[in-house]
């Protein structure tokens, strides 16, 4: 039992798979790297590492995992490169959108790949200040909150139609109208329960939390980060 | 207040939202050190807002006012931070995913314990102790994401006792719970209370279950209290017909239990060697047929995790089978279905279907607009009591009325099949005559039923077709789910 203090890996994050502090670290670089690098070569290169990591997500035997949305967005980017490094006349808006693109799939990929728990045991080791912890682990929550209430929305779009339900259909920008603001209406009301649970589990509770026995860094993860690091600085550099 | 009671309510009245109307109380109530106190009473009764009031959430998270005194072991509620509420007071929620911070039932459970500041070796310690308490020790590891609902609930549960609080209040706790589940976490509240003295209020609508293990019951109508003693009137049928409660004895076997549709042998839906995995995980279904027969009802039953949810789905096109297929009779032909029209589906989550921004817009989009399909849609929202919510927003409704709403527009929408999962959750005795009879009358004007519960007070009603789904490990023993394990009316 103590060893599930000590964040015991699961089937989710694998015994083997790099810490937190490399995909943490990797994040921030291929971050970094989106904002600076020009040229679209380098950005391919970086949109390619970002679904690389979206698609290692893709690959184990988790319940979360990238959707549609993800392998779209990578769609967009690529397409967005191809046009740019045609010259077409879409070239002014197509480094941004790629820009865009990697770190929206990067973001997504880690927040698949990173527990929460793990997450949060990680930031708060790093002695950050207590809101930050809260803040991010929030931001982090929130994110799968909102992953789940797009999931179910469109269930209840589909359940709608197999039920034959609004005969009279009324315009497309009408139904999504409607279905955006139901869908609004039920994140806030679900942030609220959200922020009900978090209060009756001590969340906002001032000081520090226990802070888990912290897994020395392994060989991989020190070579994992090093990498990240060195690949970074030469696609800046180069 | 005396050594012996944990919590004190003095005077307490709440108005939720604008603060229009008083929704609960004045209400006066204390509750002693091993209490296990059952409250019942009808669908928006005011038992959800208790618990939010009990917790300090009112106006905090939910807007509202509130008026009166909590005093947990002595201390008043308004003189505590958050944080202090949580440590002497637990709380369980009716709908466990809308709060989750952890990605595994073991982080799930530890957080609150995190939070508190305890060392690894205790939070530990009690991560273990609620597992184990709540049938949890195997699903450590398990993501909360690939759990069944039930087992997703029980780890609320297992959360809420791991925060080891004097007072635990728990809304709904064995709602999507099978009975041995649902016996298994009151047994370990009544431990609690005896061992440890942790009282327990219990907001259920299972009353029969409950009551078992309840030392004491409280009923409230219209937010105040209007009964307080003997949880055994339960049993008594007429005082539970008073106040709106479940049925006290097991209906069938009283002879109380209205026949419930068989079904002809046409069908209408089909499932043919079914079988579906979870992202490539271990297999919730395999090899499964099933037969729905037009002008019938049909129960699928099974332990928590037994696959009934994920049957539904896939009868309802939400999922695409792993292998095998779900058929749709059309004119005579089968064909892989459904089709715009073919099923209505009310699942456990029924609010987000709503897009309306009243309960009548809502439910008109529904039915066709001619006048035979207006009167039967009419006929439908009256049987289920919300002819008189007609000008509330849907998503403003008590989490029972929603799903009634649900079903209401569902049975409107006239289907070929109508699928339910759980639908008994959040209704009183009441209501779930009143949702079996509407049930009833679809199947027998020519309707196919399809509903999946473990819900007793449903179970217990004479089910003439029925199939029981077993779990992955009972299944092992056996090939496949066959026909011969489904009871189809002689």
């Amino acid at each position: 039992m103590a060893e599930l203090a000590t964040s015991k890996p699961t089937a989710a994050t694998g015994r083997d798979s790099p810490g937190v502090g490399v995909k943490v670290l990797l994040l921030l670089c291929l971050a970094a790297a989106a904002l600076i690098v020009d040229g679209w070569w380098k950005l391919a290169v970086l949109l390619a590492a970002s679904a690389a990591w979206a698609g290692a997500v893709a690959a184990r035997p988790a319940p979360r995992r990238p959707g549609t949305l993800v392998w779209a967005g990578v769609g967009v980017g690529g397409l967005a490169l191809l046009l740019g490094a045609w010259g077409l006349p879409v070239r002014p808006y197509a480094g941004p959108v790629a820009r865009l693109v990697i770190l929206l799939v990067a973001g997504r990929a880690f927040a698949l790949s990173a527990p929460a728990a793990e997450w949060r045991r990680a930031l708060d080791r790093a002695r950050l200040p207590n809101r930050m912890v809260l803040l991010f682990a929030t931001a982090h929550t929130l994110t799968g909150v909102l992953a789940s209430e797009v999931r179910l929305a469109r269930e209840g779009m589909r359940i709608r139609s197999a039920a034959g339900a609004d005969e009279n259909r009324p315009g497309l920008p009408t139904r999504l109208w409607r279905a955006g603001v139901a869908f609004c209406a039920r994140l806030f009301a679900r942030s609220d329960r959200l922020a009900a649970v978090a209060e009756t589990r001590a969340f906002a509770r001032p000081g520090r939390r226990w802070t888990a026995c912290a897994r020395p860094p392994q060989a991989l993860d020190l070579l994992a980060g090093a990498s990240c690091v060195a690949a970074t600085a030469v696609l800046c550099l180069v | 207040m005396t050594m012996d009671e944990v919590l004190r309510i003095q005077g307490l009245t709440c108005r939720p939202g604008r603060g229009d109307s008083l929704a609960l109380g004045p209400l006066d109530l204390t509750v002693r050190r091993g209490e296990v106190v059952l409250v019942a009473g009808r669908s928006g009764a005011g038992k959800s807002l208790l618990a939010r009031c009990l917790a300090g959430l009112v106006p905090r998270v939910f807007p509202g006012k509130v008026a009166g005194r909590v005093e947990l072991s002595g201390t008043p509620l308004a003189s505590l931070a958050p944080w202090e509420v949580a440590r002497r007071l637990g709380m369980v929620f009716q709908d466990p995913r809308a709060g989750s911070f952890g990605d595994t039932v073991a982080d799930e459970v530890a957080f609150g314990p995190e939070n508190l500041g305890l060392p690894p070796a205790e939070v530990a310690r009690r991560v273990d102790a609620a597992l184990e308490a709540t049938g949890l020790s195997a699903f450590g590891a398990s993501p909360l994401e690939a759990l069944s609902l039930g087992r997703w609930q029980a780890s609320a549960v297992a959360a809420a006792l791991a925060m080891r609080p004097a007072v635990l209040v728990l809304d709904e706790p064995t709602s999507m719970l099978d009975a041995a589940a649902a016996r298994r976490v009151l047994d370990t509240l009544a431990r609690l209370a005896d061992e440890d003295g942790v009282a327990a209020i219990i907001l259920e609508h299972r009353t029969r279950l409950v009551a078992e293990r309840a030392t004491r019951l409280v009923v409230l109508e219209r937010g105040r209290v209007v009964y307080d003693g003997d949880p055994g009137r339960v049993r008594d049928g007429a005082f539970c017909r008073r106040f709106g409660l479940r049925p006290s004895e097991n209906p069938a076997e009283a002879g109380q239990a209205p026949e419930l549709a068989g079904g002809g042998t046409d069908p209408v839906a089909r499932a043919e060697s079914v079988a579906f995995a979870y992202h490539g995980g271990v297999p919730v279904l395999a090899d499964l047929d099933l037969e729905v027969p037009a002008g019938g009802a049909t129960l699928v039953t099974g332990p928590n995790g037994s696959g009934k949810t994920t049957l539904l789905n896939l009868m309802a096109g939400l999922l695409r089978p792993g292998g095998g297929r779900v058929l749709y009779r059309q004119g005579g032909v089968w064909v892989r279905g459904p089709r715009r029209g073919d099923v209505g589906f009310v699942g456990q989550a029924p609010d987000y279907v709503f897009r309306h921004r009243t309960v009548q817009a809502e439910f008109a989009s529904w039915h066709g607009g001619d006048a035979e399909a207006e009167e039967a849609a009419e006929a439908a929202l009256a049987r289920l009591d919300l002819a008189g919510l007609r000008a509330r927003h849907p998503l403003s409704l008590s989490e029972g009325e929603k799903r009634r709403l649900a079903i209401a527009s569902a049975l409107a929408a006239r289907p070929r099949l109508l699928a339910l999962d759980e639908p008994s959750v959040g209704f009183d005795g009441t209501h779930l005559d009143a949702l079996l009879a509407a049930m009833n009358h679809y199947a027998r004007t020519g309707g196919a039923v399809l509903l999946a519960s473990n819900d007793p007070d449903v179970l217990d009603r004479g089910w003439p077709c029925r199939v029981n789904l077993a779990t992955v490990t009972e299944r092992q023993s056996a090939t496949r789910h066959s026909k011969s394990e489904m009871v189809y009316p002689a």
